[in-house]
């Protein structure tokens, strides 16, 4: 009864679980990326099986404490990873942006040769038809970047957790629910994407490289939409 | 007097909650006209992403000078949806599908192949460059009848659920002769489930099933997704509260005084709207989509962080409840295989009540098979718990039998008197016998059985076999 209750006295061992927890943290922050820490973690939670069968024929306390922390640890690391994730989009945004002031000032310094070799990746009906519903519509063209840069190959945010598994399936259902939103088959088909188009309408809006700056021209120029003009120089 | 008070604001919440959303309707009803007015900006939505990688696509072209090539070489192109940098002959290049569409899948491939002669693959049907985008929505459709399933899944959880815990709370709060510290807990906890069930049907239904109020967006959608990460965080602490009663019960203070409930109702009721407050400012602040509904940022962390927390701490007071379970029991020299029965029957039974089940499966696989294999086990484990808990808890619980089959019988001899003389006799040998069988299902000399039922009062007495420390 006695060697019971010393056994278990809560408050000790809650500190020595702290302490332990706390070298096993600062080990983790020192080694950032943390690989060998997280090495070690792994390895004793592949030992899984083994740790509960020796649990049940009593080891020491040290094993299930150092078990807690690398669980505790491994549970946080997919938040870690994906709030690095945010952080270096954040930067990368602000990196994008900075490149384009910068190619906005360094355009007009390009070397002839240069700029007419990037003329001829960039052909005007490359973008025509891309270019082709604005011509009725009219919307601003300046998009929102933060939220869907276009190739976000990792799914960002709550979807590791086991607890997210109600959010993500509100989040499905609602994508689900929105049937209009469908990728166009016939741009997927074989006469889709990929394709270049040697003949277009001549009234269809069409990029143009002039004097180092790209212009989207509307067959004529007088009945160009002053808006969007405007947008495409400003980002220019 | 002062939980009766806590009973009748909560009830009081859950009727603010359903009025809330009478208001979603109503509004919703008022404004469907401009919507369809309206329309969609969707795929203005699409169009201008599309722009816009264009023009970044452009931009990195022009702004690439890089020229040393070695061979033939595909050369840098904008197909139209996205942007292929040089590659060289006889390579496939490989990029994540476009996010523009809402059935395409970013976590495929999209493949363009630059043949050996240095120019792009053409498509044998249409003689055009081609690049392959199919397999973008290729699994679209068996990923939205998983969807479905699991939407009805959840819907038919939370609605059993629902049933087994009203039965549950009735039985708990009629009967005053159970009432003692572990019920009132478990009351809450039922509490918590109820609410809860009653919110993420709420949720899933007229919010998240439905288009049209999301693009609405209305501030009491946002409120409701606010009162839903509450209460789903007040479900998860109320199961530490059990753990940490359990715990504090068994492990720390056998001989304490009884414990002070006031610290669990604020554990379980008030700590939970720290993190669903911080995420509501932070989420209005930093990614501010309709209705909140989007499970891409990682802003859902500050809720779904301490709710993990939180069950790591029930993992640790399992794994120690469990230990002293099992010193206690090699104490008294039984079997081995009986003894780790009962440690086994403990751990399950508890399982369920700390809510175990997310942490004993932490991770979501890869694959595509395994993820959806995981998808269901997840969504069964979750949505089913309430049922699982209620079950476990009340109909299975050793007191509550009893009490049921003592008020059955009252009743019977009661009303059955007037019945022939033999009926009598043979409802009290029923008696008898059902209370023999109750004795054996439930009252087995094991120190497993203080965890469900055995009487909140000889608790202390079957574990330590010591007088009773309180009256």
């Amino acid at each position: 009864m006695s060697q019971v209750l010393s056994d278990f006295s809560y408050p000790t061992l809650i500190s020595d679980h702290w302490n332990r927890c706390h070298s096993c943290l600062t080990a983790l922050h020192s080694s950032l990326g943390g690989s060998r820490t997280l090495d070690t973690c792994r390895l004793s939670l592949s030992n899984l099986t083994e740790w509960i069968i020796e649990k049940f024929s009593f080891p020491t306390k040290m094993k299930l404490q150092t078990f807690f922390c690398c669980w505790l640890l491994a549970s946080f690391v997919p938040g870690v990873d994906s709030a690095k994730l945010d952080l270096s989009s954040v930067l990368k945004k602000r990196l994008s942006t900075w490149l384009q002031s910068r190619t906005k000032r360094d355009l007009s310094d390009i070397p002839a040769a240069i700029k007419a070799e990037s003329m001829t990746f960039v052909q005007p009906e490359d973008v025509k038809d891309t270019l082709k519903p604005y011509s009725s519509t009219d919307i601003i063209i300046r998009a929102k970047r933060t939220k869907n840069s276009v190739n976000q190959s990792k799914r960002a945010g709550c979807s590791f957790l086991p607890t997210c598994t109600v959010h993500n399936l509100a989040h499905r259902i609602h994508q689900f629910s929105n049937k209009i939103d469908n990728a166009p088959p016939d741009k997927i088909s074989p006469i889709g994407y990929g394709r270049r188009r040697r003949s277009l309408p001549e009234h269809m809006p069409v990029l143009l490289l002039e004097h180092g700056r790209l212009r989207l021209v509307k067959g004529e120029e007088a009945r160009m939409p002053r808006r969007k003009s405007q947008v495409f120089n400003r980002r220019t | 007097m002062k939980v009766k008070g806590l009973w009748v604001v909560s009830f009081l919440l859950l009727c603010s909650v359903t009025e809330l959303f009478g208001v979603v309707n109503a509004e919703m009803n008022e404004t469907e006209q401009e919507v369809s007015q309206n329309g969609y900006n969707d795929i203005g939505v699409t169009r201008n992403k599309i722009v816009t990688a264009q023009f970044e696509c452009y931009q990195k072209i022009m702004k690439d000078t890089n020229h040393n090539r070695k061979g033939p070489t595909c050369s840098r192109t904008w197909d139209g949806w996205l942007c292929w940098d040089d590659t060289e002959a006889g390579i496939t290049s490989e990029q994540h599908c476009p996010d523009y569409f809402q059935d395409f899948d970013p976590s495929e491939k999209v493949t363009k192949i630059c043949n050996e002669n240095g120019h792009w693959f053409s498509h044998p049907q249409s003689n055009r460059t081609w690049t392959n985008y199919t397999r973008c929505n290729e699994h679209t459709n068996e990923g939205r009848v998983t969807a479905m399933n699991l939407f009805y899944l959840a819907l038919i959880g939370h609605g059993l659920s629902l049933i087994a815990l009203f039965i549950s709370l009735g039985i708990f709060f009629h009967f005053n002769s159970l009432s003692c510290q572990r019920i009132t807990l478990h009351k809450n906890l039922f509490f918590s489930f109820v609410l809860n069930s009653v919110i993420t049907i709420i949720w899933l239904t007229a919010v998240a099933n439905n288009q049209e109020l999301v693009q609405q967006n209305p501030v009491s959608c946002k409120v409701s997704q606010f009162i839903h990460l509450y209460l789903f965080g007040c479900n998860y602490f109320w199961m530490l509260c059990e753990g940490i009663y359990l715990h504090t019960l068994i492990v720390v203070a056998v001989f304490a005084e009884k414990q002070h409930l006031m610290w669990y109702y604020l554990l379980g009721w008030g700590f939970p709207l720290i993190p669903a407050s911080i995420h509501a400012i932070a989420r209005s602040y930093y990614y501010d989509d309709n209705c909140w509904i989007s499970s891409n940022t990682s802003l859902l962390y500050i809720i779904h962080g301490p709710i993990c927390a939180a069950l790591l701490v029930n993992l640790f007071f399992l794994l120690n409840i469990v230990r002293v379970l099992i010193t206690k029991l090699k104490v008294t020299h039984q079997a081995e295989s009986s003894l780790y029965m009962k440690a086994v029957r403990a751990t399950l039974i508890l399982v369920p009540l700390l809510g175990i089940q997310h942490v004993l499966l932490p991770y979501k696989p890869d694959g595509r098979v395994s993820s959806e294999i995981y998808d269901y086990v997840m969504h069964i484990l979750m949505h089913y718990q309430g049922l699982l808990v209620a079950t476990i808890f009340c109909f299975f619980n050793g007191e509550v039998q009893g009490v049921l089959r003592r008020h059955w019988n009252q009743y019977r001899i009661q009303f059955g008197g007037n019945f022939a003389h033999a009926d009598a006799l043979r409802s009290a040998s029923y008696t008898a016998s059902s209370i023999t069988e109750v004795q054996g299902c439930y009252s087995i000399d094991g120190h497993s059985e203080h965890l469900n039922g055995k009487g909140c009062h000889d608790i202390e007495t079957t574990i330590l076999r010591t007088e009773h420390p309180f009256a």
